[in-house]
């Protein structure tokens, strides 16, 4: 089920005012099916997968506890890990894996065929296993007690509100704050319908009013000129963080009228002054997942720069490929890996003492920020490696005529209001940035956002763009 | 509670301030946009026309090399030349999609003398009601719900209309193709569309030479799923044509049901007596369904011969430009009485 659906529009209350007539003691039950229900609208032969990455770690995490065996304890964290990314490579690199064993296979004068899947990727699985994932290291490192409660375990891997697209969360806090009896309070309902409000405007308005422009760019690169090609692709940053933006800021929304708190994935990204910093403020629970699953364990920057610059380009390589089963993704983690490394291995001979925030400095850096991240994000945008060179191409050689950009409706107009709120909202949330203002304000931006939503937002109902990962 | 109460109480008079806001600034737009027809409804108050005519595309399709341009109501108006005709038409639209254009006809200070409204016998197959080009018909009347305009904008960003998957439709398609029963009073050797259309397809012309006619045989299987089927009760486009009686009803306007030309002599010869003798009783149902005080049923559907469709392969309604005003010179006729009112 989509959140821009209206579909969810009617399931969310319905949910919400379940769950509060409920005693506290059934609600896990009343999760439990609401988020089969949610997973099921997309294909629901596939909760069968989310089953089954719940009944393995759950008990190899219980296996894990029960024994003091060492060795034991390895053997079924290793059976958790490979059964978990068997699944995800099962699905999403199965065809990835055989293309280029293929191709080796073919440089090499041997044969090899493979018959292609042709399958529906499962919305949202390298979420889910990462995930869990971090539930059975948790409990191996001896820093999570085992679930007893196979329904509250199976919740924490389908919580409805960010089972498809994060944030990604630890057990010692969603697990845990799952299992609390909330009362229903008032600050819960206004804060998470204030989330959910500005999550469904940065969502359906924001990012789906730039989407048709990017995507009729880049579909055709070769149709447009390079000023043309430039604009979509230094839209494209708007549009994906608008997108995963609304998303995550919905389903915090959602998870709040339960009382149940998430992490904030996102500080304004579009406002950081270094691809580091950009990466402390992008997608946090995956970058903090990369950096305690494998940075740390890989030895970090414990070991000599060489060494730190060899885990940080594998960390970022992984991250890539996270995101989907092309090159392109391995190089656009591989682009910001050195980027990250350039300027932490250059931070001492360009050390850039930013003591005011509003300096030209600070300012000229956080726009170079950017288009660093726009361009590197052409690797992230284009299906393919053709596409990418095309897309290059095209920027150099189309000529900068100002023909009529495609734009639909108010693109600009969305994109400068994007820019507004991330000013507006530096360094923090909506609901904490519009609770203490005076009550004219806060009902101002709420019609305001209302308008943007119900009147002008984009015709097309995308799918959010994470939902494939 | 107090807080509640007056929070919601805010939120509805946001809601019915940006509404309000909406409709002034952004409404007309994006109507022009998604529903540009409906606007073409709403604008008849301007025009005020004596005759308004709901159709799809047979009453402008037009070919290549054809002697004439005008469309079947062009051509009645010369009958009429002191009476303004306005149509309304797009592409496969039905009553489904006309009642919401309807609906938006003011008639605060004015009434036109006739609405006319096409029906075409296939719009009520399961293939026609099923087609793929159902969710941007649907789309098209999103704004034209009874919600405020605002609510109807959100619906249509949400895709909040049928837009049901194509792979579902033609699914839908082959069940009803397979279980919706075709009453004959006689015996037949097929029960069911699918049962007919194997029976057409495995062989049922030939040429000359005595090999397969296979243009033939491909364009007799169109015409049994074009037209093999009776009109039951549950069909959603008497629903949709009952509401627009109603309406007319309500609004005291005088309403012409237009039955529009089918190739008969194509269906006869193509495949058999039993699909004309459905046709037929399809035909008769509507009018006995409709005709009324206030409802006039037109009868034309076997009002051209086969040399007025343009199309030789298909089962469309597209007639050549003999066609249309040889049709336009038959509805001249059968609206005499109401336009000379």
């Amino acid at each position: 089920m989509l959140f821009n659906s209206i579909h969810f529009l009617f399931f969310l209350p319905v949910f919400i005012g379940l769950f509060y007539a409920l005693p506290a003691t059934y609600r896990w039950l009343l999760i439990f099916i609401a988020s089969c229900y949610f997973y099921m609208a997309f294909v629901p032969a596939y909760i069968l997968i989310l089953f089954a990455i719940i009944l393995i770690d759950f008990f190899t995490a219980k296996a894990i506890e029960g024994t003091t065996k060492p060795k034991l304890k390895k053997g079924y964290l290793v059976l958790s890990l490979v059964s978990n990314l068997g699944i995800l490579c099962f699905f999403k690199y199965y065809n990835f894996l055989n293309e280029n064993i293929a191709q080796l296979t073919s440089l090499m004068g041997l044969d090899y065929t493979f018959k292609t899947l042709s399958i529906l990727f499962p919305i949202g699985l390298s979420f889910h296993t990462f995930q869990s994932m971090a539930y059975t290291i948790e409990v191996y490192r001896g820093h999570q007690k085992a679930e007893t409660h196979l329904g509250y375990f199976a919740n924490y891997v389908l919580f409805f509100p960010q089972m498809v697209a994060g944030p990604i969360e630890k057990y010692s806090t969603l697990g845990h704050s799952l299992k609390q009896p909330v009362k229903p309070l008032y600050e819960n309902f206004a804060n998470g319908f204030r989330l959910i409000l500005f999550g469904l405007f940065v969502k359906m308005t924001v990012a789906d009013t730039i989407a048709p422009v990017v995507n009729v760019v880049f579909d055709a690169p070769q149709d447009y000129s390079s000023l043309q090609v430039l604009v979509a692709i230094l839209l494209f940053p708007f549009q994906i963080y608008a997108d995963f933006y609304g998303y995550s800021t919905i389903a915090i929304g959602a998870a709040r009228l339960m009382g149940i708190p998430l992490m904030d994935n996102f500080k304004t990204p579009l406002l950081a002054n270094s691809l580091n910093d950009y990466w402390r403020r992008w997608h946090i629970s995956l970058t903090n997942w990369f950096r305690e699953y494998v940075y740390f364990p890989l030895g970090g920057s414990k070991n000599g720069k060489t060494r730190m610059a060899v885990n940080f380009l594998i960390v970022f390589a992984l991250s890539g490929l996270w995101h989907g089963a092309s090159w392109n993704f391995v190089m656009w983690g591989l682009l910001h890996g050195a980027v990250c490394l350039l300027e932490r291995l250059t931070s001492k001979v360009f050390k850039f003492e930013i003591q005011n925030k509003q300096s030209l400095l600070n300012s000229f850096l956080k726009l170079k920020t950017f288009f660093v991240v726009a361009f590197i994000f052409v690797f992230f945008r284009a299906d393919s490696w053709e596409k990418v060179v095309s897309i290059f191409k095209a920027l150099i050689h189309n000529g900068f005529s100002v023909t009529a950009i495609p734009t639909y409706g108010y693109t600009f107009f969305f994109v400068f209001v994007l820019i507004v709120c991330e000013l507006l909202l530096y360094n923090t949330r909506f609901d904490k940035w519009i609770e203490p203002k005076p009550m004219a304000l806060r009902w101002t931006f709420y019609f305001i956002l209302l308008f943007f939503l119900l009147g002008m937002s984009g015709l097309e109902q995308l799918e959010f763009i994470y939902f494939r990962f | 509670m107090k807080k509640v109460t007056l929070k919601i109480v805010s939120l509805i008079l946001v809601l019915a301030l940006a509404n309000v806001a909406y409709t002034l600034f952004l409404y007309p737009n994006d109507l022009e946009l998604k529903s540009d027809k409906v606007l073409e409804a709403i604008q008849l108050e301007e025009t005020r026309p004596d005759l308004i005519y709901l159709s799809d595309c047979s009453n402008t399709n037009t070919v290549e090399g054809d002697s004439c341009q005008q469309s079947v109501v062009e051509h009645l108006n010369t009958y009429f030349p002191k009476l303004k005709m306005i149509s309304i038409d797009k592409s496969a639209s039905h009553a489904g999609i006309f009642k919401w254009w309807l609906k938006h006809l003011n008639f605060s200070d004015w009434k036109p003398k006739v609405i006319v409204v096409t029906i075409g016998l296939r719009s009520f197959n399961s293939d026609w009601i099923n087609s793929p080009l159902e969710t941007p018909l649907r789309e098209s009347v999103v704004l034209a719900q009874a919600y405020p305009n605002i609510i109807n904008r959100f619906m249509l960003s949400l895709k909040a209309y049928d837009n049901t998957p194509d792979s579902i439709r033609e699914k839908r398609v082959k069940f009803d193709w397979q279980h919706q029963t075709l009453d004959f009073p006689y015996e037949t050797k097929y029960k069911c569309v699918k049962q007919w259309d194997s029976i057409q397809g495995n062989g049922s012309h030939l040429k000359p030479d005595g090999s397969w006619d296979m243009e033939k045989i491909s364009l007799a299987c169109h015409y049994v799923k074009g037209f093999a089927f009776t009109i039951k009760p549950d069909n959603p486009r008497l629903k949709d044509f009952d509401e627009i009686a109603a309406w007319a009803k309500n609004n005291k306007v005088k309403l012409c049901f237009h039955i529009i030309p089918e190739n008969i002599t194509y269906a006869d010869s193509l495949v058999n007596k039993d699909l004309v003798f459905l046709m037929r009783r399809n035909v008769t149902f509507l009018q006995e369904r409709y005709t009324d005080k206030n409802t006039l049923v037109l009868n034309n559907m076997e009002g051209l011969n086969t040399i007025c469709f343009t199309e030789k392969n298909w089962t469309t309604e597209h007639y050549s430009c003999g066609g249309r005003k040889s049709l336009a010179k038959k509805l001249a006729q059968q609206l005499e009485v109401v336009l000379k009112k």
